[in-house]
């Protein structure tokens, strides 16, 4: 099996892959422990239902199995290359599902403040997966990887595979969107208790 | 550089940005079994092609000998004259060849075959 990434590379994850396209299944099991949690919480974020989520990762991942003979080191990171495909896969699924319902009936079944909370944390959760599954593409995946994973612009850059600037633009239209749609609702701009 | 004005919609990614989840055993079960699929298959097709060692030899020797080998086929046969004798002939009888000799004189020895 032709494996042109280096397994003494310095980026970890390119180390364990290369191990893994040269037979060594236990590399594989140490890869999946670090970024499967990574994958699986993007799909959650931009599908907002665990099993789409469990779903996409697997997707990723088999992918990635299939792609690592032919790896080329030092070309991209592995967990950038793994936010790319899992990125896409979840766009692909959200082109086939229907628009989300918005979140109205959150009824806490027991006032106690704890459940309030969770309630009132699971009802947010759910209104900005709301208005992100309404989001054009583009913005919705800027957004999704700024905003709830935490990147930086130059990553978000190289994942989406478009300029700093185009990323920037992406945000603050889609901010800008966000705000607007939640506004309209009826929340009045705020989403206070 | 200011800290950009946190708003309301921050809250919300605050939010969902917290509610992380962990992989259950059931989908690193799924992973694993994909990646040992996955290896598995690609020992089994390994064996049946043929061998890095060979596939160099035919990336690097044999390409540019096959192509070699038709060049110099192709120049064998444009310059051989069993085919030379058969296109010298219709051209001889066409009319391009009395054109040539009516307006390009000094072709002519040459459309003339001298």
């Amino acid at each position: 099996m032709p494996v042109q990434s280096d397994p003494s590379s310095s980026d970890p994850d390119e180390a364990l892959l290369a191990r893994y396209a040269s037979g060594e299944l236990a590399a594989a099991r140490e890869l999946t422990r670090r970024l499967a949690p990574m994958v699986l919480n993007l799909g959650m974020r931009m599908l907002g239902d665990q099993g789409d989520a469990e779903d996409v990762t697997q997707e990723a991942f088999l992918r990635l199995w299939q792609y690592a003979s032919t790896w080329r080191g030092g070309e991209a990171k592995v967990s950038t290359w793994l936010y790319r495909v899992a990125v896409n896969l979840c766009t692909d699924r959200l082109r086939r599902q229907r628009p989300l319902a918005w979140p109205e009936k959150f009824d806490p079944p027991d006032a106690t403040a704890g459940v309030l909370d969770k309630m009132q944390e699971r009802q947010r959760a759910a209104m900005l997966q709301w208005a992100l599954s309404r989001l054009p593409e583009r913005q919705r995946q800027a957004v999704a990887l700024r905003h709830l994973e935490d990147m930086t612009n130059p990553q978000i850059a190289e994942i989406l595979g478009v300029s700093v600037e185009a990323v920037e633009s992406l945000l603050a239209r889609g901010r800008r969107a966000l705000k607007d749609m939640l506004r309209r609702k009826g929340e009045g701009g705020g989403f206070d208790d | 550089m200011t800290e950009p004005e946190r708003d309301d919609i921050d809250r919300l990614f605050d939010v969902a940005r917290n509610r992380a989840i962990e992989p259950s055993r059931t989908l690193l079960d799924r992973l694993d079994a994909d990646a040992a699929g996955v290896l598995d298959r690609q020992r089994r097709f390994s064996r049946t092609r043929p061998g890095l060692g060979f596939r160099r030899f035919a990336e690097r020797l044999l390409w540019p000998a096959a192509l070699t080998a038709a060049t110099v086929a192709g120049f064998w046969i444009g310059s051989s004259p069993v085919v030379m004798t058969g296109l010298r002939a219709a051209y001889l009888q066409s009319d391009i060849s009395y054109e040539f000799a009516y307006w390009f004189p000094q072709i002519a020895g040459i459309s003339g075959g001298n």
